[in-house]
């Protein structure tokens, strides 16, 4: 199907060797921040993390990833989302929970593990976002979900931060519930206040003898409001609900025998995808994803040629390109990758009225044939200029965006480059809902890039300045301009988006056709159905 | 001389054994070296059998059980017709000691390696046995017969006056089926009722009797050989002591444990007894010693009129071929060597490896020898029938080998035979070589206190302790990296839960897009605590190097810290271009490094995933504990299973009976044993899965419970 794109790219060429070098140290960056949080304990000192890790171990725990490692099937890959969410914040690294989809008895789940190593596992803005997002994508892929719960509740100090969006978390569980997507809630340690609705509201509850507590208002709580001395076992242990309250539906002896009835329980679930799956044998690629490193520009200015990102991607390197020979700085076209057919959408530079309405017609076509989409962002943004606002490039990149949001078929976004204005939007950027987004480490987001920005903020600044009738002094502007500039470029990196759950996690370019393989078996897990109609076309 | 040459009968061109398995190999060997061709007879399970594959032409006899093929006397015999052979050589078991089958062979023309009919009738029935041992000056233990008549009152009143402890054998049996030992009278009637149904089902004759047991003697036996032409003797003493089920393990000659002057009159005992019956071959008298000193006593057991699986010890100290024997005097050549040239060199020793389960109750272990590696012929004298890939299947004897080492002195003998069982790697099914090496490591064996009841006395041997809390920390990373399949090619995993024809391509197993993430392989050795081995996954879930920690079941995680330098272990393989570890031991060797000290292990994995793990010193066959179960231990709590394939041979409860723990539900005759399926608790059976004579798969569910709990 299709043509097998011919790769041009030169491994020994000088620009390919520094691509790669300046790649490797942006991916080493990133690893080493995912061992501290693999490592657990949420604190930039490593001696308190080690000291909360042999307290967590020392009480015969296990670690939130060892969990799931127990839970999930042998060979079952774990696709984690979001694992260096709240970067750049001054909530821990990770947000004290991890989030990912694996597989349990064959089922594709999603799972929300608490890191009770990290501030106890209780829960500040950066879990709540983390987590609502993973309810987000185990609802909209109907995914089951499998919560393993040891939290300490609310991190009181930033109250105000969480208090109110985070009860959408509960209204989450029993609206998967309402959706017929099950819900099951294995509990470790405490899952107290708020957090006891979290087993609450789930469809299965298993808890954990002489480990899970279960309690709105614990002993001192229950102390000061109604006078009572309470023990803590009677008030919510697993036994009590199990036999008493009837909170627990399952008693389980341990943690790996908690593991195991949550398998059991999954297993049970009789579980069925409702998409399709592929439609022909998967093939590899026939390069090598290891070039991917040496392909993207380290200098995020620099184009390059996004059919050789493609052609390490999509099965057996085939795409059949839709329109080639017209709006060339949007490459479309038909692909497939892991087996499933998908449609593709990649920038090839700045967007002009053309490849705005290629990427509308395209896109339709992808809804009126049900196939998900694919979009590779590397895009600076749509064409300024006179001739182009006289072009109509407004609403030309209107239709684009009124066709993306307005799209049904799941996306998948992976940001391999430059995501600038509205360029953003018109390739499915976060806001526009895609059902997966996948960052690589050379990444960079803003409403403009720096240099720009700070450019404009300079002739704003002139002119303001000139207006008033002084003179405009460069050489005085120039460290508040410099200033502007290196916010923004700190600003729009992967790890800064990444911090901020603008993506779902920062993946190695090498691992891009396995992790859409991934994400596009989890969103054929709910039905894959084109839109029905769109917006008013501007013309 | 012209008297001997009318004597002697045609020589034997071409011989069938009608055997399987070592002892089929084992006399084929001989007879080739004396130029004589072998055939064989094999069954449908035995087609890829190592004495089908050894033999010069082999005969299909079709059907599984012993029954339809070894113990089919018309088929055996048309098979000698149809190859043109003129001999039959009927190895041990089977139709060994068959006096009907000799007088066939012998009719259909052909010569019978072994005894006469009547010497093997003079010794079949044991209750005539007795007598004829008796009127041979041979001392019995106390004992009485039992007819079928007999009421339970009757039978009670004779065992009473044998005296407890008592012991019930078949008439017509050996090898211990149709035996049961009796403490007090209350046991009895059930135990007759067993021995009866083992005795009809092996022998087709139910009839028993009665002897007093010797709790602690030893089993010494006495070698006897006959020519035929008036020379008889002896090839001094075996003793057998160390049994399991009545069935020998350990044989060593000569006896340890038995005085000069015993043994003497054994000797004496054991020839008068052979000339008393006139035997010519091979034949073994065998004895019960009691008591040390001057006042040991033995007592007459019981005679076998074939060649014995210990055979081979007695050659080992003699220096003699007993099978060239064997097949001399059926040619009508007398022997040509005197008693006074017999000498006793050294000691010798043999174990038999089994494919059972010491630690569970000897259970037969079914399956393919996915790894059987027995020690090299420099080390010690190994018969096997089996070779690697080879299925051991639950119709025959479950012994895989018999390995047997010779030394100046029994110590010299022992080390030889603990160093080759070093050498044992099997896998694919359990076996006892970690039971042999514990007794063979023994300081009762050392000493040489060796007695029918040595299990009984040191039941730690049934399932060594790995010793320390934290066992064998390399053989446990050993198995896990092993497990984790990184040695070969990386091990693929696909979402394959989509309908339609097309798979989504696979994406490596363990696949971790957040590097470092932990994976854990629990690994548990037969029913000890579990130990994970958590390991650091690469990005195509591989085991990073040097990243390993081990946890056993409950919490700890004594060995490790990533942090440090203590608990790094690296894996590494042996140097492809260095073919020396190779030759040593061919396989998957992989070194394994724990604090700077290197470990070399061969690691396999078998067909039930388990993980073998060996090395000079380790051998451990690990099971794959995930969440639910352990690996071959699926069926969890559904109702009593069937703990190896098998038919059932009796159902003892019904549908709606209220049992209490420990009754027995179903009987299974499995490999030729007897397996009493109990409760395990107080119940109501819910239903009853299973009928007599169905055959059951390892695992099958049998009975069913009403759930127990609910007021319902």
């Amino acid at each position: 199907m299709g043509d097998v794109i011919r790769s041009r790219v030169d491994p020994n060429d000088g620009s390919f060797a520094a691509n790669r070098d300046a790649m490797l140290a942006a991916l080493a960056e990133v690893e080493e921040l995912q061992a501290q949080v693999v490592a657990g304990g949420g604190s930039p000192d490593p001696d308190k993390n080690a000291r909360s890790v042999a307290r967590h171990r020392g009480r015969g725990k296990m670690l939130p990833r060892e969990r799931i490692d127990v839970l999930l099937d042998e060979l079952s890959p774990f696709l984690e989302l979001s694992p260096l969410a709240g970067w750049g914040t001054d909530d821990p690294l990770g947000g004290g929970i991890v989030t990912g989809i694996g597989v349990i008895t064959g089922t594709e789940c999603m799972i929300i593990a608490n890191d009770a190593t990290v501030k106890g596992g209780s829960q500040g803005p950066t879990s709540v976002k983390k987590g609502l997002r993973a309810m987000e994508v185990a609802r909209r892929n109907r995914l089951p979900l499998v919560s393993l719960t040891e939290s300490g509740g609310a991190d009181l100090p930033k109250q105000s931060e969480i208090f109110v969006p985070g009860g959408a978390s509960f209204k989450n569980l029993t609206q998967l519930s309402a959706e017929g997507v099950p819900t099951v809630t294995l509990v470790f340690g405490s899952s107290t206040a708020g957090g006891a609705y979290v087993p609450g509201m789930s469809d299965y509850v298993v808890l954990q003898k002489q480990a899970a507590k279960v309690y709105l208002g614990g002993p001192p709580l229950v102390k000061m409001a109604i006078d009572e001395d309470a023990d803590e076992e009677e008030l919510g242990g697993a036994e009590m609900h199990a036999r008493t309250s009837g909170l627990a539906d399952y008693l389980a002896e341990d943690e790996m025998d908690a593991l195991r009835i949550g398998r059991d329980i999954v297993g049970h679930l009789r579980w069925r995808k409702q998409g399709n799956g592929p439609d022909r044998p998967a093939q590899a690629p026939r390069y090598d994803a290891e070039e991917l490193l040496g392909i993207a520009s380290a200098d995020i200015r620099v184009p390059f040629e996004a059919r050789e990102v493609l052609a390490r991607v999509l099965d057996g390197s085939e795409f059949e390109e839709f329109k080639p020979l017209y709006g060339t700085t949007l490459v479309t076209g038909w692909g497939h990758i892991g087996g499933f057919p998908v449609g593709v959408l990649a920038n090839n530079g700045i967007l002009f009225s053309e490849e705005s309405e290629k990427g509308t017609q395209f896109i339709q076509l992808c809804n009126r044939h049900d196939i998900p989409i694919v979009f590779f962002q590397n895009i600076t943004g749509f064409m300024v200029g006179t001739k182009y606002e006289q072009g109509g490039i407004i609403k030309d990149g209107a239709k684009l965006i009124n066709a993306v949001s307005n799209s049904a078929v799941p996306h998948l976004t992976v940001m391999m480059g430059a995501s600038y204005g509205a360029g953003n939007y018109g390739m499915s950027g976060r806001a526009y809902d895609p059902r997966f987004v996948f960052s690589w480490p050379n990444h960079r987001i803003a409403v403009m890039g720096p240099k720009q920005l700070a450019g404009v903020l300079t002739i704003v600044a002139r002119q303001k300045t000139e207006a008033a009738g002084t003179p405009f002094d460069e050489a005085a502007f120039a460290p508040i301009r410099d200033a502007f500039e290196q916010q923004v470029d700190s600003e729009s990196t992967a790890l800064f988006a990444t911090g901020r759950l603008w993506d779902d996690g920062i993946i190695d370019p090498r691992d891009t056709r396995t992790a859409l393989t991934l994400g596009l078996s989890a969103v054929h897990s709910a039905p894959v159905r084109g839109a029905d109609g769109y917006g008013v076309w501007r013309m | 001389m012209p008297e001997q040459m009318a004597s002697e009968q045609p020589p034997i061109q071409t011989l069938l054994v009608a055997n399987r398995g070592e002892i089929a190999v084992r006399i084929c060997d001989t007879a080739r070296e004396m130029g004589i061709r072998c055939v064989a007879v094999f069954s449908d399970p035995d087609r890829d059998a190592r004495h089908v594959r050894y033999a010069d032409v082999a005969v299909h006899l079709p059907g599984a059980t012993a029954g339809q093929t070894y113990l089919d006397m018309d088929r055996i015999i048309e098979a000698a017709r149809r190859t043109g052979a003129d001999a039959v050589h009927p190895g041990y078991g089977f139709l060994s000691e068959n006096p009907e089958f000799a007088r066939r062979v012998r009719a259909a023309g052909l010569t019978w390696v072994g005894p006469s009919p009547e010497s093997i009738e003079a010794m079949a029935l044991k209750v005539e046995a007795k007598n004829t041992a008796a009127a041979a000056g041979v001392p019995l233990v106390p004992g009485a017969e039992l007819a079928g008549t007999d009421t339970d009152a009757e039978v009670a009143e004779k065992a009473a006056a044998v005296g407890y402890p008592v012991m019930i054998k078949a008439s017509a049996g050996g090898g211990g089926k149709g035996m049961r030992t009796v403490a007090r009278p209350e046991e009895l009637v059930a135990a007759l009722a067993g021995a009866r149904r083992e005795a009809a089902a092996a022998f087709g004759d139910d009839t028993v009797f009665l002897e007093r047991y010797l709790p602690r003697a030893r089993h010494v036996e006495v070698q006897v050989f006959g020519d035929g032409h008036g020379t008889y003797l002896h090839l001094f003493d075996r003793e057998c002591s160390i049994q399991r089920r009545h069935q020998k393990i350990i044989e060593e000659a000569p006896s340890p444990g038995t005085t000069e002057a015993t043994r003497e009159r054994m000797y004496a005992a054991a020839v008068a007894l052979a000339e008393r019956i006139d035997y010519v071959g091979a034949g073994t008298v065998e004895f019960l010693v009691s008591g040390d000193g001057d006042d040991q006593e033995f007592f007459f057991l019981e005679m076998n009129t074939r060649l014995q699986v210990e055979h081979r010890v007695t050659e080992e100290i003699t220096g003699s071929n007993l099978v060239r024997w064997q097949l001399l005097v059926a040619q009508g050549r007398p022997l040509t060597i005197a008693q006074e040239d017999l000498e006793i060199d050294g000691h010798a020793i043999e174990v038999r490896l089994y494919a059972e389960d010491p630690a569970n109750a000897f259970l037969p272990s079914v399956g393919t020898l996915t790894e059987f590696q027995l020690p090299s012929d420099y080390r010690a004298l190994v018969d096997s029938g089996y070779a690697r890939g080879d299925t051991v299947s639950r119709y025959y004897d479950p012994m895989l080998a018999k390995i047997i080492t010779h030394g100046v002195d029994r110590a010299e003998a022992t080390h030889e035979m603990i160093t080759a069982l070093q050498d044992v790697a099997v896998a694919g099914v359990a076996t006892n070589r970690d039971m042999l090496h514990a007794i063979l490591s023994s300081l009762a064996f050392d000493v040489g206190d060796t007695t029918t009841a040595f299990l009984e006395e040191h039941p730690a041997m049934l399932a060594p302790d790995p010793g320390d809390a934290l066992p064998d920390v390399p053989a446990l990373v050993a198995g896990a990296f092993r497990h984790l399949d990184a040695v070969g090619t990386p091990g693929e995993w696909s979402p394959d839960v989509f309908a339609g024809p097309f798979t989504v391509d696979p994406v490596p197993a363990r696949w971790r897009n957040v590097r470092g993430t932990p994976g854990c392989v629990g690994l548990a050795w037969g029913d000890g605590p579990e130990h994970r081995v958590w390991v650091r996954f690469d990005s195509v879930g591989r085991p990073a190097e040097g990243r390993w920690r081990i946890s056993l079941s409950r919490g700890e995680h004594p060995y490790g810290g990533e942090a440090t330098d203590a608990g790094v272990v690296r894996v590494t393989l042996p140097n492809a271009a260095d073919p020396g570890p190779d030759e040593i031991f061919p396989g998957d060797s992989l070194l394994v490094e724990v604090d700077g000290l290197v470990h070399r292990f061969e690691v396999l994995l078998d067909a039930l995933g388990r993980v073998a793990v060996s090395s000079p010193t380790v051998h451990r066959v690990f099971s794959v504990v995930r969440p639910g179960g352990r690996t071959a231990e699926e069926a969890g709590d559904l109702g009593p299973v069937a703990p190896v394939p098998g038919t059932v041979a009796a159902v003892e409860v019904a549908q709606g009976d209220t049992v209490s723990a420990g009754q027995t539900l179903v009987i299974l005759e499995a490999m030729k044993m007897e397996h009493r399926i109990v409760a395990d608790a107080d119940a109501v059976v819910a239903e009853v899965l299973v009928a007599p004579g169905q055959a059951v798969d390892a695992h099958q569910v049998l009975v069913t419970f009403a759930s127990g709990d609910s007021d319902e």
